[in-house]
């Protein structure tokens, strides 16, 4: 039995994980809500309307200590941060949160917690996946995760609007949310003052300011209830869908528009790619495909098709939000994931004990990677050594699909034009580095000179 | 009118009056009194357009009521 790292903080239940099963642990204080909920169909509702994760309650001898009830859910197919979605997706994330506040208000519930993690990708979509969070709401009490809200979903969002998009990045920094103050610094003047995120995030920042003052730490307060009633909590939670729903983000949509014109090889190449991909996915038969600098993609819809769950991932965010926008309606669509992450400096543990938040690594392995026109990239643009590379590929998967490019490349050429120093990269450097971690099984050499392999890992490589 | 301008007015005095803040003791409690301030505003603007769905829905012939009463806090088990 293992303790989920990143439940630990929620006093009325926990997280963990026995025979590859997801339990959840319902301690004395969290019952009242959790029965509340229950008998009021609140839960029900919310799996039908797939909003939230689905659960059963189950007699479990060995659950953690002190529990009251025990509930199992299914297993996600990937656990992924905010800081690899893409910017619809927060967006998604934030709306989703605010359709169940709107749900939950006319029956006398609300959510305990707003916490952008608390969501996570399905093969259905975005889903609630603490079922905690729903509990009884206090009477004329303001909204109690509306600060949580806001440094989670408005806050990071605003900034990747009005400032720019690699603002998201800052998550890796803040996992509690995005510093308000922080936040509105990043905003241009006039979006400081527009009236949604004036409300929500220029006055909330001053008013966590005058709360927070040194001076005020030794005087004694008189503790002031503060009411607010249940029809303008409503309309605080309509005002921030308002405002969310405002906040777009223009992608410079002029490299993955224009990809299919400014690829470097012909359709024939991309058809014969393409075929290949489809034969190795088929052959190797894999629940999960990770394809890595996935670009728009293009591969990682092949791999879906087979019925495999594919995480797409990729360092440019328009490649992300494209993938998110354009194949979330599809059925085939939904089993892709696609996550922003720059491949040279990928997702590391954060949180307490850096245990947190699970780095990339830890969320593996895949059944199989796919490495296609990516290798000269962290070569050239990150000076990673192909030994590394492929060090790095064998931790993640034991089956890889990788594309060497020669150097005389037209792509290649062009990272390489400004170079002065020398990067070992030919065929075979990269069959001597790779043959280190991998069998090479097969090959397909396209038209255009670049070559698939089709490489197994070594089980006890020497070199590890 | 004239409350609403005064609210932006002061919001913005405020804002740019204030000093940088870098160790957060107590988020919770200026959340608090944002809302509260806000519920003011927002509790008229939500109750004009709850009661002027009832008026389409009046006109429009529909008896579904699209309007449920918000937060009673009453449940099966309370």
């Amino acid at each position: 039995m293992t303790v989920e790292a990143g439940s630990f903080r929620d006093p009325s239940g926990q997280v963990f994980i026995h025979e590859n099963t997801i339990y959840r642990s319902i301690y004395q204080s969290g019952i009242a809500d959790y029965k509340a909920a229950c008998n009021n169909g609140i839960y029900e509702e919310l799996i039908l309307k797939k909003q939230l994760i689905s659960h059963s309650e189950v007699s479990f001898e060995h659950a953690l200590e002190n529990t009251e009830y025990c509930i199992e859910h299914p297993k996600l197919p990937m656990v992924s941060y905010p800081w690899e979605w893409s910017f619809s997706m927060l967006k998604d994330a934030a709306l989703l949160h605010l359709d169940i506040m709107e749900f939950l208000l006319p029956k006398g519930f609300w959510l305990r917690d707003a916490s952008a993690f608390n969501v996570q990708y399905n093969q259905t979509g975005l889903l609630l996946i603490d079922t905690l969070s729903i509990g009884k709401k206090a009477p004329d009490s303001p909204w109690v995760a509306y600060n949580q809200f806001c440094s989670h979903f408005l806050a990071p969002l605003a900034t990747a609007s009005c400032c720019d998009i690699r603002t998201l990045g800052l998550w890796r920094n803040y996992i509690d949310g995005f510093p308000l103050d922080l936040a509105v610094k990043m905003l241009p003047v006039i979006k400081k003052y527009s009236p949604g995120l004036f409300m929500h995030l220029t006055l909330h920042a001053y008013f966590q300011r005058k709360s927070d003052r040194q001076e005020d730490i030794l005087k004694e307060k008189t503790s002031k209830k503060r009411r607010v009633s249940d029809l303008a909590l409503l309309g605080i939670i309509r005002s921030l869908r308002k405002t969310i729903n405002k906040l777009k983000w223009d992608v410079d949509s002029r490299i993955w528009a224009n990809y299919e014109s400014i690829r470097t090889y012909e359709d024939a190449d991309v058809k014969e790619k393409a075929n290949y991909v489809k034969k190795i996915v088929n052959a190797t038969n894999p629940a999960m495909v990770w394809d890595l600098g996935g670009n728009t993609g293009e591969f990682s819809k092949i791999a879906a098709e087979s019925g495999a769950f594919v995480v797409s991932i990729d360092g440019d965010p328009a490649c992300t939000e494209f993938i998110y926008k354009n194949v979330k309606s599809t059925e085939n669509g939904k089993r892709i994931l696609p996550l922003t992450m720059d491949l040279a400096n990928p997702s590391p543990g954060l949180g307490w004990e850096s245990k947190e938040r699970l780095s990339i690594i830890e969320r593996g392995p895949a059944d199989l990677i796919l490495a296609l026109a990516l290798i000269h990239h962290l070569v050239f643009s990150a000076n990673i050594p192909l030994t590394r590379i492929a060090k790095w590929f064998a931790s993640l998967s034991n089956n890889l699909l990788v594309e060497f490019m020669p150097i005389e490349d037209p792509m290649i050429k062009k990272l390489t034009q400004n170079r002065q120093e020398h990067l070992s990269y030919s065929l075979e450097d990269f069959k001597t580095s790779f043959s280190k971690y991998f069998t090479f099984i097969e090959y397909k050499e396209l038209e255009n000179k670049r070559i698939l392999f089709h490489c197994i890992a070594r089980k006890n490589n020497k070199y590890n | 009118m004239n409350k609403v301008f005064l609210f932006w007015m002061v919001g913005f005095w405020i804002s740019i009056c204030a000093n940088n803040a870098y160790a957060y003791l107590d988020p919770g409690t200026g959340s608090m009194i944002l809302q509260s301030i806000l519920a003011s505003f927002l509790f008229i603007g939500t109750g004009i357009g709850l009661f002027w769905n009832k008026i389409k829905n009046l006109f429009s012939g529909s008896k579904k009521t699209k309007l449920k009463k918000i937060g009673t806090g009453k449940s099966n088990d309370s």
